[in-house]
Parts: C-alpha cells; sequence; structure tokens
C-alpha cells in the first residue's frame, strides 16, 4: 500500500543538518509518509550516530524508510531524478538536507494540495538570521485570487522578480503583518520557491521531471527552478504561507554555480537557449 | 518571564545536541527560555546548525536564548547548579544533551505538574537500538493510581531495585507498549534521568545541587540524591508514554579509567536528616 506522501532527499556532506532535518520529519502532525533519503557524501551519512538516532524515531513511527547511496556524484538534478523514480506516492515532497519544518508543514501542504490540484505547491524557506533585517522593498506579494492556473515565466521578465519575496527573512516578515488564523492559508504567485515543494508526481513526470539532467554538465545549479517553470506553464504552481521552513543557513553545497539550469535550458521540454 | 526554564548543560556531544534542540524547537508547548552551559572547548553557539536552531526557538517563544560558555569543567552537579541559579521561573526543566522529545512532551510534563503539584516529572528516554532486547522480568511498574505522595524510599530496597530496572535497556518502551495508555499515565521511580521538569521553589528547599563541593571532580548521582530527597518532601514521578528518546552516546561525566570516583548518594543520610530535623522544627 503506498503512503499519500514519499518524502524525499537528496544530501551531500552534512549529516547533522540531515539529522535536524530527520528530527522535524518526527514531530510531523501528518503521519502518512514514505521517506527516501538518497546521500552523495563520500562517508555515508547513514554510519553518523546521529542520523541513526532519527531514523530510528522514524521507524519507530512506522514509517517506511528507504536509504540510498547514489554514486557517483552527476549532478543535482540526476540526483533529484534519481528520487523521483523511487516515487510510489500521489504526491512527492522535495526537501533540502539543511532545513527546520515546524510541525504542521507536511499537514498544511497536503491540505492545500488537495484543495488547489495545480502541478506544484510550496513553502519558502525562512532565514531567520535576517529577522532584523526588514525589507519593505521585497515584500511585493500577489496572491493568488481565484483557482492556481499554469502560468509561463521566464527569466528576466517582470514576474520573475517575484522571487525577492523568498529572500533573507521577507516572507516571515509578511506573514507575520497578515496573521492567518491556524490551519488557513494563502496561496500567492511566484517565479519558484526552493527547499520544501509537494508536487503531484504524474504531473511533475509529465512535465519531464528532472530528466534534463542529461543535457546538463554535472556542475550546474537552478535544476529546481527549472523544473518548476516546466510544471507550472502546464499545470501551474505556487507558494503558500504561513511557512513554517526555516534555512539552517549552512554554506551550499553547490559550489559551481556558472551554469545556472533555467538560463542554459527553456521552459518547453528539447528547447535550448543560449547562456544567458 | 517564561514559565518553564529548560536548563542544558553539554560537554563533547555536539551532534547529539542538535538533535536535543531540534526537540526542543518543535515543541507545541512555547511558554519556555532555553539556558545553555556549554563547556565545549570552542563555544557551539556559532555552529551553523545549532545557532538556526537557537533562532527558531526563540521567535517560536519569544524569550532570549541565554547561551554560556563556560570551558572549566568542575563536574556536572556544579554545571546543574550553575543553570540553576540562572533560573528566574516556577518550573525548570533539565535535559541533557542526548534527548531527542516528541513535539507533545514538555506540555504533558507541565500539565501534569499542574496537576499534581510535586517535586519532580520525568520523561525518561527509551534507548531503542535495545528494542529487540525485551526482558519481561524487569518491566514491573508501580502506577500512581490516585495523586503523587510524598515517600521514603531507601537506595538498595528491594523497591529501589524493582523500580530501577524499568529505565535500563529498553524496558520502558516495552512496558509502555504493553500498558499503552492513552494520555500520560504516572509510575513511581527509584529515580529519573535525562528529561526531568522540576518544581524550582521545592527543588531550591532542599538545597538545589549546592552540595557539588563535596563530590569529587568526576561523580554521578546528583540527581538522583536531590530526587530523594525531593520524593521525601513533596513526592515526585515519571510519566508513560515517556516521548523521549536516547541519541545513545557515550556519557560525558566518566573519568580517564571510564569510571566516577564518587557517588552522590553518599551525602543522602546526611542531607536527609537536616531536612527532616529542619521540617520537624
Amino acid at each position: 500500500m503506498t503512503n499519500r506522501v514519499d518524502v524525499l532527499v537528496a544530501t551531500y556532506r552534512r549529516p547533522a543538518a540531515l539529522a535536524v532535518l530527520l528530527t522535524s520529519l518526527c514531530a510531523q502532525t501528518f503521519r502518512d509518509f514514505r521517506l527516501v533519503v538518497s546521500d552523495q557524501s563520500d562517508e555515508s551519512a547513514f554510519d553518523a550516530d546521529e542520523v541513526r538516532a532519527a531514523l530510528r524515531v522514524l521507524r519507530t513511527h512506522g514509517h517506511p524508510l528507504e536509504i540510498h547511496r547514489h554514486l557517483p556524484r552527476r549532478g543535482l538534478a540526476e540526483h533529484r531524478q534519481f528520487l523521483l523514480d523511487r516515487a510510489q506516492a500521489p504526491c512527492v515532497l522535495f526537501l533540502d538536507d539543511d532545513l527546520i519544518l515546524e510541525p504542521d508543514v507536511l499537514a498544511l501542504l497536503v491540505h492545500a494540495m488537495e484543495r488547489e490540484r495545480c502541478g506544484f505547491l510550496g513553502q519558502a524557506v525562512i532565514g531567520l538570521s535576517y529577522v532584523d533585517d526588514v525589507r519593505p522593498h521585497e515584500q511585493a506579494i500577489e496572491p493568488w485570487d481565484g483557482p492556481i492556473a499554469p502560468e509561463a515565466v521566464a527569466p528576466g521578465t517582470r514576474a520573475w522578480e517575484r522571487h525577492r519575496l523568498h529572500n533573507a527573512a521577507n516572507l516571515y516578515h509578511v506573514q507575520q503583518r497578515l496573521a492567518l488564523p491556524p490551519g488557513r492559508y494563502l496561496a500567492y504567485r511566484i517565479a519558484w520557491i526552493g527547499g520544501c515543494v509537494m508536487y503531484d508526481t504524474a504531473k511533475l513526470r509529465a512535465a519531464g521531471g528532472f530528466g534534463f539532467w542529461r543535457e546538463l554538465p554535472p556542475a550546474h545549479c537552478g535544476e529546481d527552478v527549472l523544473a518548476q517553470l516546466r510544471v507550472m506553464a502546464r499545470y501551474g504552481g505556487g507558494g503558500i504561507l504561513p511557512s513554517g521552513v526555516y534555512h539552517q543557513e549552512l554554506p551550499t553545497t553547490v559550489a559551481d554555480r556558472r551554469i545556472d539550469a533555467p538560463h542554459v535550458l527553456g521552459l518547453d521540454r528539447g528547447t535550448l537557449h543560449g547562456p544567458c | 518571564m517564561a514559565h518553564v526554564d529548560v536548563l542544558l548543560p553539554t560537554c563533547d556531544r555536539p551532534y547529539a545536541l542538535t538533535l536535543t534542540l531540534a526537540g526542543l524547537a518543535l515543541q507545541s508547548y512555547t511558554d519556555l527560555r532555553l539556558v545553555v552551559a556549554d563547556q565545549n572547548a570552542q563555544p557551539l553557539a556559532q555552529l551553523p546548525s545549532l545557532a538556526a536552531l537557537a533562532r527558531v526557538i526563540e521567535a517560536r517563544t519569544g524569550h532570549a536564548v541565554e547561551w554560556h560558555h563556560r570551558p572549566t569543567r568542575l563536574g556536572i552537579a556544579e554545571q546543574r547548579e550553575f543553570l540553576l541559579a540562572r533560573a528566574t521561573a516556577p518550573l525548570v526543566l533539565y535535559l541533557d544533551d542526548d534527548v531527542l522529545m516528541e513535539p507533545w512532551v514538555l506540555a504533558a510534563l507541565v500539565a501534569a505538574h499542574r496537576r499534581e503539584r510535586c517535586g519532580f516529572i520525568g520523561a525518561f528516554p527509551a534507548g531503542l537500538s535495545f528494542r529487540d532486547d525485551v526482558r519481561p522480568g524487569q518491566q514491573h511498574v508501580d502506577f500512581w493510581d490516585g495523586p503523587v505522595r510524598p515517600e521514603a524510599l531507601e537506595p538498595g530496597s528491594a523497591e529501589w531495585e524493582r523500580r530501577r530496572h524499568l529505565h535500563r535497556a529498553a524496558n520502558l518502551w516495552h512496558a509502555t507498549a504493553r500498558h499503552a495508555p492513552r494520555t500520560p499515565r504516572l509510575y513511581k521511580v527509584a529515580w529519573v534521568a535525562s528529561c526531568v521538569l522540576y518544581d524550582r521553589t521545592r527543588l531550591l528547599e532542599v538545597g538545589g545541587f549546592s552540595f557539588w563541593p563535596r563530590l569529587p571532580r568526576y561523580h554521578s548521582g546528583e540527581e538522583v540524591l536531590v530526587q530523594n530527597l525531593l520524593m521525601r518532601r513533596a513526592g515526585g514521578c515519571a510519566m508513560m508514554p515517556s516521548g523521549t528518546y536516547h541519541a545513545e552516546e557515550p556519557s560525558t561525566v566518566l573519568n580517564a579509567k571510564g569510571r566516577v570516583d564518587g557517588h552522590a548518594l553518599a551525602l543522602l543520610p546526611e542531607l536527609a536528616a537536616a531536612l527532616g530535623s529542619e521540617s520537624a522544627a
């Protein structure tokens, strides 16, 4: 029997951060999920005591667990496609390995996916170290007034500027001001959303998933952005707030950011654009 | 002022500590303030994951985290006394740096204290690596089926031994599976370690951990002693299910030979007598 959600985590060289993320999963009020973790570290993350301790608790909660050592490294897009190929549930939640999730994050995403029926929804990641850095000029928000609809958003357009809302702690400041009652959410338009994104598995696959990895060199970034742009163009996607997702604010493990997927590959599958 | 001050001594277990703070950061009960006594050579507060968790705790509770770096190591009882002196809340939760908590644990402990008004209530962590080590002879549980009452329990007595076994390996976890209480039940203990909510006034009445200078540098049993004294005056207990798990890392209170040089219970006859004559007076 499949779970309602498969949680997919790609990890690389940060077992302590991963253990914190796994602890957040132990605390979720929504329990009907399976967890698939794939590790590309040189030393297995699954040998770290703190990761083992958190996995023991998840097992105790009855979650089916699948752990993989997926080597050699062929880039994040290939790693994500590998995870997507393991998925069985109607929804997949891609989580970065350096997040902290409040206990109601999964419950709210599942509830919103059931209502919105779009390609994906995410909760943007808040950097709490910026809590005193209030940026009114980056707080513009465009709520979805009706149902979430397909949208074509391309780099360099005005809609692309929506990404600024997800900088620093902007979203935190916006949601503090809105103060929605518990259980309520607001869906809003995005350019893309990082870190914590739930997809309709069939729609992500229909849009090609991360199969474009073969068209990219192993050193790239923006693969999640590109997948979202393609799903959004066909099925729509959005952000929901309040977000209960926080960044652990570790240095990035994607050191080489010269190849940015959405700038190299276009919205349409197979269309090749020149580098920006 | 918060209702609960969480007092967390930590030493040489940065990764287990991240799990502990993650569990604390996600508690449904948020009227808490965290005070850390950090005895690592280098302060841990700057480790990215720990710093991020401290920020989440501050954002969710509204109370600034107090992080004391104090590398001079005088023993765990001294650490606990230092932390107690920083506390201002009516309740204090002593939380070891290798405990993973379910999100409901603190709320359940505070609710139980509101009902019982006893000296302490613990949530003893399961050692899940012992899951398959089932010891039916060590799973006996004495529940408090009325209010928690004061009791004088002699260390080493038959009753003490019986209660003590429940907190070995995964015995409590197996006993919990058998009793399967729908809401937390309180049971009798010899003592309870790792995650214990104390009534701060009561704890101060028995002297807290001020006996620390009388112990050798490497010691154990400081909470056993304090809890035995508290049980005599105000009663104490632990909660089932506990909702806590051990990170299962090696102990950090031992000397180079892997032992302790003294046990705090050696002070029990004297301290119990002093408190007894004081309450008689």
